[in-house]
């Protein structure tokens, strides 16, 4: 048998000695795009707060002034004080509103259960503003709750326990997701071995059970905080009927209220960060030393009796997801039906005019739903390229970069979106920009990246558990065949992790197309978008044509994920098969 | 530890290698020719730094010093490692890193288009090796569709698609059940004799050593600790730790009466033994351990208990199907050795030691083994 010859160090080698290796240049190339993504608009924004006249190329130091204004100014005050107490307010609702569920759903056997997961799911993806829209048309006067005979409780809505409790039935899926993670295995063994030790079942729970649960429910709660306190899209909804001042909403009029103050919208972004980043802090410093990596080989699904009580579980379980789904989504759709709002819901006010207005020729929508389907698509290749190639390098890599990447592709995830719009803002419109001719700021890039920075810890963490799955032998086989880096990429590893990158660029897309946060703020001006023309007209009071709007693009979303998904399977079967034998 | 045990030009060479991880050392003053050919068996215990070599020696990882020559040529010097894809080196490895997206055929010509095989040798090439490895009728299948010995086979067609200098195989019969594993075990040999490849085998079973390797290296602590043919291994083990992987389970304390040539005096008990070992590192009086294997020992009559013997006690037996298992206490040792015949305790037995099959260490040697 012939065999291979050895290549030898040829001249080329020895230059390419010089060169960085293939990893190297990958590594650059992510460090560089989350740099450019990531961290740099957060720079920006805190360069801001030292120099607020930095985007005009002036560098004199600030006099911080507007940090004392956090105290002076009532406003920023009321909003500070208010964004906090919504925020623990719904911590500590939706965290026993999703522990709660968990518990029942993993320790008691009932019909109906398994469509908690699909609600959770369901709730999560479904973007704030449109549930929070949901939630409006219920309780408002004449809305559902009137005509159902309960507007005492469409009036409580609009206080800070009714807001808290819409909240936290908005995020309680991170709680109920967070805690089922903990709550579906079965770890009796420590349980048996305290029974063992003389503990009896109240003893055993409280010292055993709940104290390995901490963690979770720890996890859960701060996941809690960290959604509510930077959500727009509730106070944008709420903002038309009640006057409740919130900080990311503060951030926005600072910004695009005239007269325009970056500094302000900066001081205020700080500050959200800051609460935010302190939550974690707070979060990692009870978690420190504390064991949770109880789930091991030998944890096994929970095996789950039913109850003798089971029907009231499941009368339970419906009124809550009738609350959290069907009153908001429910009065969304039924409205979209109507002629007129303050008409309800009676069979000679039922019309198809809002969706024939919506998609006539000349409407809005179309042109929006161009270019919001434009930045999603645009957003969501972005960052599937840079968390593909992160998420090899977080996985197989050994490079001293790779700690940044790991931060550099998470922290968005604690940054709302509001602030690293802001931080876009900031960075973006620099005078020396302009004198270059970049035009960044006022296109519709801005939102593209912004969006696709956003969206970097989905993508990277999904495909990550992906990636991180594949046996690093696979790629190592593939090198000793002569397979050089993007070969071995191309051919190995893309094609066995299919399913990840499909969920994360279908995610992405879909947040993408929603994102009001992000749009409202970068939106360049003539550039209709989905999110930010729905708000408008909802905020009009055009409910019938808001409504209609938003069904409609639900719709077409909902048809591009299941397509896709459809699409995809049957070209790359052999792909889906090999990994789902795994 | 170098080896120069022939005058050819070796097909990998490898001088003074080192490996490190921070502090940790996994791998140090390696020293090691393979010749044309030759299939050299690495044998140690998990983190002995085995599979490190074999990784290295691959351009799976980066040596911290040291170097590599494949084929004559370096392929690696300061500040520059070939890498893997450019190596004339191929693998078997351990989980066999069958791409489950392909099939048998696409993973067998994977290689073939990189390593600028004529694309008109794919399909013939492919065929032989499926027929080499007894896969006739088996490239449309997919990894999962194949049993754990078909898939082995798949990885080893898949390491020899290249033509490789040298074949590296990374404990590859460690996934399979004991049965299996005994006849690939067997398979392997043949088709590595076969084929005739320049081969490294990973492993930590004796058996899997003996059976497969031209030479076997065996190593510890990241080093080499003897090297050799398999007889020299298992007969002659260099140091009271290759004694005790090997099985010289037995041991016995003793003191040099004399060294002879080639073989030492000793005493045990009131019993006069020789014994094989290095004659010229012992003097009279010195304190040594004899260690045996228990296969090589065997029950003598007792009237017949003159030379080359040890009396002992039976403290227990036991039956395991082909022969007794006794243990016998002789002095403060207890010895293991297998009969033909069941022994009651408290019974007087002699055992008969045949010179060549015991090996006697410094005490302090064995303590610290």
């Amino acid at each position: 048998m012939s065999t291979l010859p050895t290549p030898g160090i040829s001249p080329l080698d020895r230059l390419r000695m010089r060169l960085p290796t293939a990893d190297g240049v990958m590594m650059t190339g992510v460090v560089l795009a989350l740099l450019l993504l990531v961290a740099a608009p957060l720079i920006a924004m805190l360069l801001h707060l030292a120099f607020p006249r930095f985007y005009l190329g002036d560098y004199t130091l600030g006099d911080f002034r507007l940090f004392r204004d956090l105290w002076e100014r009532r406003l920023w005050r009321r909003a500070v004080t208010n964004s906090l107490s919504l925020a623990t307010g719904t911590m500590i609702l939706g965290t026993i509103i999703g522990a709660g569920l968990a518990w029942m759903r993993h320790n008691y056997r009932f019909p109906t259960a398994g469509l908690i997961d699909v609600a959770a799911w369901f709730i999560l993806v479904m973007p704030s503003f449109i549930i929070a829209q949901g939630w409006v048309l219920f309780a408002r006067s004449g809305g559902t709750a009137s005509q159902l005979g309960i507007g005492w409780l469409g009036d409580q809505v609009f206080t800070l326990p009714g807001m808290i409790v819409v909240m936290a039935l908005t995020n309680f899926p991170l709680a109920y997701l967070a805690t089922s993670a903990a709550l579906q295995w079965d770890v009796t063994r420590y349980e048996q071995a305290a029974r063992l030790c003389g503990a009896n079942a109240r003893e055993t729970l409280w010292r055993v059970r709940l104290p390995l649960l901490i963690p979770a429910f720890l996890s859960a709660a701060i996941l809690v905080f960290v959604d509510s306190i930077g959500d727009f899209g509730l106070p944008a909804a709420f903002l038309s009927v009640f006057n409740f001042p919130l900080i990311p909403y503060i951030i926005r009029s600072e910004v695009q209220t005239v007269p325009v103050s970056f500094e302000g919208g900066a001081v205020l972004s700080f500050v959200l960060v800051s609460l935010v980043g302190a939550a974690i802090a707070l979060q990692l410093k009870v978690l420190r030393g504390r064991g949770t990596d109880f789930l091991n080989a030998g944890a096994a699904p929970r095996n789950r009796p039913r109850p003798s009580f089971w029907p009231v579980l499941m009368l339970l379980n419906v009124l809550f997801l009738f609350l959290a789904i069907f009153a908001p989504l429910g009065t969304s759709l039924s409205v979209s039906f109507m002629e007129r709002y303050s008409r309800g819901l009676t069979v000679d006010n039922l019309t198809l005019q809002n969706y024939v207005e919506v998609l006539s020729s000349g409407s809005a929508l179309l042109p929006a739903l161009q270019n919001s389907f434009s930045i999603a698509f645009k957003a969501a290749a972005i960052s599937m390229v840079v968390g593909f190639f992160a998420a090899y390098l977080l996985a197989f890599s050994n490079n001293k970069m790779k700690q940044f990447i790991d931060v550099a592709s998470t922290v968005t995830l604690a940054v709302p979106g509001i602030v690293l719009a802001v931080g876009y803002i900031l960075m973006w419109n620099q005078r020396w920009l302009a004198d270059l001719g970049v035009q960044v700021y006022g296109s519709e890039w801005a939102i593209i990246l912004c969006s696709a920075a956003s969206s970097i810890p989905i993508a990277v963490r999904v495909m990550l558990g992906a990636v991180a799955q594949t046996p690093k032998s696979f790629l190592s086989s593939a090198a000793l065949q002569g397979a050089g880096l993007l070969t071995r990429l191309r051919a190995i590893l893309m094609p066995l992790i299919m399913a990840g990158m499909m969920s994360a660029g279908l995610a992405v897309f879909a947040s993408s197309v929603f994102d009001l946060a992000i749009t409202t703020m970068l939106q360049p001006p003539g550039y209709p978008t989905i999110p930010v023309i729905i708000d408008n007209q909802f905020r009009t009071v055009e409910y019938g044509w808001a409504t209609a709007a938003t069904v409609i693009v639900c719709s077409i979303t909902a048809c591009i994920i299941v397509a896709t998904r459809w699409g995809m399977r049957r070209t790359f079967r052999t792909y889906f098969e090999a990994t789902e034998a795994k | 530890m170098s080896d120069s045990s022939t005058n050819q030009t070796p097909e990998v060479s490898i001088r003074q290698l080192r490996r490190t991880y921070g502090d940790a050392v996994a791998l140090d003053s390696i020293d090691l020719d393979i010749q044309p050919g030759e299939v050299i068996a690495v044998l140690g215990a998990s983190g002995c730094g085995k599979s490190t070599l074999l990784r290295l020696i691959g351009g799976l990882d980066q040596p911290t010093s040291g170097t590599i020559d494949i084929g004559g040529v370096r392929v690696n010097t300061p500040g520059f490692v070939m890498p893997a894809e450019k190596r004339p080196v191929n693998m078997v490895f351990q989980d066999y890193a069958l791409w489950p997206h392909m099939t048998v055929n696409q993973i067998i010509r994977f290689g073939m288009r990189y390593r600028k095989i004529p694309k008109s040798d794919w399909a013939p090439r492919t065929k032989e090796l499926l027929s080499l490895l007894e896969l006739d009728g088996l490239g449309d299948r997919f990894p999962r569709q194949l049993s754990g010995g078909q898939q082995q086979r798949v990885a080893i067609a898949r390491a020899l698609a290249t033509n490789p200098r040298l074949l590296l195989l990374d404990e590859p019969l460690s996934n399979l059940d004991s049965q299996l594993r005994l006849q690939m075990r067997d398979e392997l040999a043949v088709i590595l004799r076969q084929v005739g490849t320049t081969a490294m085998y990973v492993t930590h079973d004796l058996q899997e050593a003996l059976t497969l390797g031209d030479r076997l290296i065996v190593m510890r602590h990241g080093k080499i600790e003897q090297m050799g043919t398999a007889l020299d291994i298992f007969r002659r083990p260099a140091t009271p730790w290759v004694a005790g992987l090997v099985g010289f389970s037995n041991r016995v304390q003793v003191e040099v009466e004399r060294a002879l040539d080639g073989r030492i005096q000793v005493r045990q008990g009131d019993r006069r033994l020789e014994i094989s070992g290095d004659s010229n590192s012992v003097s009279s009086g010195d304190r040594m351990t004899m260690m045996m294997q228990p296969a090589a020992l065997s029950l003598a009559e007792v009237d017949k208990c003159n030379s080359n013997c040890i009396t002992a006690v039976v403290r227990d037996c036991h039956f395991e199907g082909l022969s007794w298992r006794l243990r016998c206490a002789a002095g403060d040792s207890l010895l293991t050795v297998h009969a033909d015949r069941s022994v009651a305790p408290g019974e007087m037995v002699c055992i008969a030691v045949p010179p060549e099959r015991a090996r006697a260490y410094p005490s302090e040697a064995v303590a610290a083994a």
